[in-house]
């Protein structure tokens, strides 16, 4: 009984080709842990990103029921006073420096630049943020809404209604969330 | 089947031709598995839920959802750690912990009242005790009690979630069985017929390669709900990360899979050279199948940041094409398909042909009229196709008094055209169910010669049964037509006895040809066992067994 198991132990191990299929198995094992690292690391980066977006929604969220009181803060972001001065760019300046000083695009490692639209051709978008103005059409239009670019002219001083979204790695829209300013 | 009648001694089973019957062919006997009413309560119960030597009891089927319970319980406690899914269904969440935990203390009590009817522990002084402090026994038990623990002591809730991982544990009821009969049916062969035993179907493969095919068709379905789920913007936005390590783990496990079957596939008979035979595998339609499946996990992750491979991700649905290697009816389809391949091109080329005709005729007749649809011949292709097939958009369509008499005679002839391709596949499927079933009936014929079935032609007529569809009535019918077929010849090949009587010279040569087959039976058979069984069963008279024993002695 003991020679029979230890002869076909003997003649049934694993021969050299065997070997070599075992090692690409392992290798090949070893390339896909390798490439998940490098998509989860991807995944990451877009998940920071949209850290980033839903950080600016909910300022700009919290900002939205408190900018139009007379003694808000933030003067650049303040409604209802002058539309010629009371600009997008001043407001997303004050955010930069102050708010969102910190804010980085993992992609990048600087400041996240706010853009109207991620495309896939453009692999410099990775990690930007996008932010547009949805405009409301007249009704019976083929379009419920207009999106564009919210624009450092453009007037804060009445409630906007935006869009805020990221650009993955492949500069593909992840829409965020809309909120009201 | 096979596997069973491979690792138990018991001689093969001969089922005799005259007391055929599909249900016991099939194994769906009514009378149900052999357990004696008459036999204390808990033997009994053994026998039912827990025996696994008892054919057509639940244990099989307890293991199955057993089985599924700890996977899906597994599933749960992944998403338990996605806040996003956890916190609005905490509750249900909890219920199905609550109802998972009841299910196991129910199967941990079974088997601890059942302990001493299990052949593993009745021989021992205390077998409840036993089985208690057994390895099977210490993981169910390990399995239910952080439930408890979390109930009666308040300590770190986090940590106790962890432990609930030890319920994937129980698997090993299941998988070291199957280990073990996989080691006994492969006992003496090498690690690459191992290898093909596991991926490819064989009598080697037994119970490991079910879980094997199971585990691969699991995956299939976790993988291609996750590329469906990622679609839904809300989803994917939750649980992205999820979805990429979900993804790496499906891609290796089906890489893995791939190069078995390319390693190990030199075992097939077709199969045979070591790089001839591995290529052809590697054509192989369900061999492309799999590449398919994990190619675009590597194409986008290399080259995702030169090229915009995006679309690939699309192509991991092509995974649910490999659930196709499991289904047989799939199998035929293609045999149909590459069957009447000549007939589908040539219907094709004319359908083909047609369009371009139509779309032709609409532009010339509908081009002056309305430029904007019909403004060139390529462009007016979209309406003739879908004019030919009768959908129908209406989104473009012929105005002038010609363009609509030509569209309806295109559309008339379109009705018969198009649908020559669906009605010859339907047909020719139909066709190779018919011949598939002729050849069963064929190869029934040929087992019959010897008079009876034994074990793998059983198996052979199980396993042609099913992919054919075959019921039992038509089994049964099968069966009893082949007899009657054999019972036919055999009077055929003799002239009837009175007929062979009116003739004395016949009747001579008839005489010879008995004595022939007396002499040669008198050889071949075991001379005392055919006494003791005669004398037994008192079927031959004692002046006929003097005749035999003469003939015998001469022969």
């Amino acid at each position: 009984m003991n020679s029979t198991s230890t002869s076909s132990k003997v003649g049934t191990g694993p021969t050299f080709s065997d070997w070599i299929f075992i090692l690409i198995v392992l290798g090949v094992l070893v390339l896909v842990a390798y490439l998940g690292e490098i998509a989860f690391e991807h995944a990451q980066q877009t998940e920071k990103s949209k850290r980033n977006g839903e950080a600016l929604v909910a300022w700009l969220g919290k900002a939205s029921a408190e900018r139009f009181n007379p003694d808000y803060p933030v003067k650049a972001c303040a409604g209802g006073a002058d539309a010629k001065t009371s600009t997008w760019g001043p407001c997303l300046e004050h955010l930069l420096a102050n708010d969102f000083k910190n804010m980085q695009n993992p992609f990048k490692g600087k400041t996240p630049e706010f853009i109207e639209q991620c495309n896939p051709a453009d692999k410099s978008l990775t990690g930007e943020i996008v932010l547009l103005k949805v405009t409301p059409t007249p009704p019976g239009s083929a379009v419920p809404t207009i999106n564009s670019k919210l624009a450092a002219e453009d007037s804060i001083d009445q409630k906007l209604q935006l869009s805020i979204g990221i650009c993955d790695k492949g500069s593909y829209l992840v829409k965020v969330s809309d909120v009201e300013f | 089947m096979t596997t069973d009648t491979n690792t138990n001694n018991t001689p093969p089973q001969l089922i005799d031709i005259d007391s055929l019957d599909a249900k016991a062919l099939l194994g769906l006997e009514e009378a149900g598995p052999p357990i004696s009413k008459d036999q204390p309560f808990r033997k009994w119960l053994y026998d039912w839920t827990l025996n696994p030597n008892i054919p057509g009891n639940f244990q099989p089927v307890l293991d199955k959802w057993i089985g599924v319970l700890i996977v899906v319980n597994l599933f749960a406690l992944v998403l338990e750690h996605v806040p996003a899914l956890f916190d609005p269904y905490k509750q249900l969440f909890h219920y199905f912990d609550i109802f998972s935990v009841t299910v196991f203390v129910l199967e941990y009590a079974l088997r601890f009242y059942l302990a001493p009817e299990d052949e593993e522990f009745q021989k021992k002084n205390t077998p409840r005790v036993a089985y208690v402090f057994s390895p099977f026994a210490i993981i169910d038990f390990l399995a239910v009690a952080p439930f408890f623990l979390q109930a009666f002591i308040p300590i770190d809730l986090r940590a106790l979630r962890f432990l609930r991982l030890l319920r994937i544990l129980k698997l090993f009821r299941i998988v070291i069985p199957a280990i073990k009969e996989f080691a006994e049916l492969n006992r003496g062969r090498t690690f690459r017929q191992k290898i093909h035993a596991v991926v490819f179907e064989s009598a080697y493969g037994g119970k490991l390669q079910t879980i094997f095919d199971t585990f691969i068709g699991i995956w299939v379905i976790i993988s291609v709900l996750a590329v469906v789920l990622e679609s839904i913007q809300s989803v994917s936005y939750l649980i992205n990360l999820e979805f990429v390590i979900l993804d790496t783990v499906a891609v290796g496990i089906f890489t893995i899979e791939y190069l078995m079957r390319l390693y190990a596939c030199v075992e097939e008979p077709r199969y045979r050279h070591a790089f001839l035979g591995r290529f052809k595998q590697a054509r192989n339609t369900a061999t492309i199948i799999d590449l398919l499946a994990i190619l675009p996990f590597f194409l986008e992750v290399l080259l995702g940041s030169v090229l915009d491979l995006r679309f690939l991700r699309t192509f991991r649905l092509a995974r649910l094409l490999k659930l196709t290697r499991y289904n047989d009816s799939t199998k035929i389809l293609t045999t149909v398909i590459a069957r009447e391949w000549p007939v589908i091109s040539a219907s094709a080329f004319i359908m083909i042909l047609m369009v371009i005709m139509t779309a032709s005729l609409g532009y010339v007749f509908e081009h002056e009229a309305q430029p904007e649809k019909f403004d060139n011949i390529p462009n007016s292709v979209y309406w003739a196709v879908i004019t030919l097939a009768s959908v129908g958009y209406g989104d473009i369509s012929p105005i002038t008094p010609v363009g609509r008499f030509m569209t309806v005679v295109m559309a008339l002839l379109g009705i018969g055209i198009f649908a020559i391709p669906a009605a010859l596949l339907a047909s020719a499927f139909g066709d190779q169910l018919h011949k598939e079933r002729e050849l069963l009936k064929t190869n029934l014929r040929n087992m019959m010669k010897d008079g009876h079935l034994d074990d793998s032609e059983i198996e052979m007529l199980r396993t042609e049964a099913k992919r054919l569809h075959i019921t039992i009535e038509e089994l049964n019918a099968l069966l009893e037509h082949v007899h009657t077929e054999r019972v036919n010849a055999q009077h055929k090949s003799v002239l009837p006895l009175h007929v062979i009587a009116e003739r004395p010279d016949h009747a001579v040569e008839h005489f010879k040809m008995l004595l022939s087959q007396i002499n040669q039976l008198a050889l071949m058979a075991d001379g005392a066992k055919f006494e003791q069984a005669a004398k037994a069963s008192d079927s031959l008279t004692a002046k006929e067994l003097a005749l035999w024993q003469q003939l015998r002695a001469r022969s």
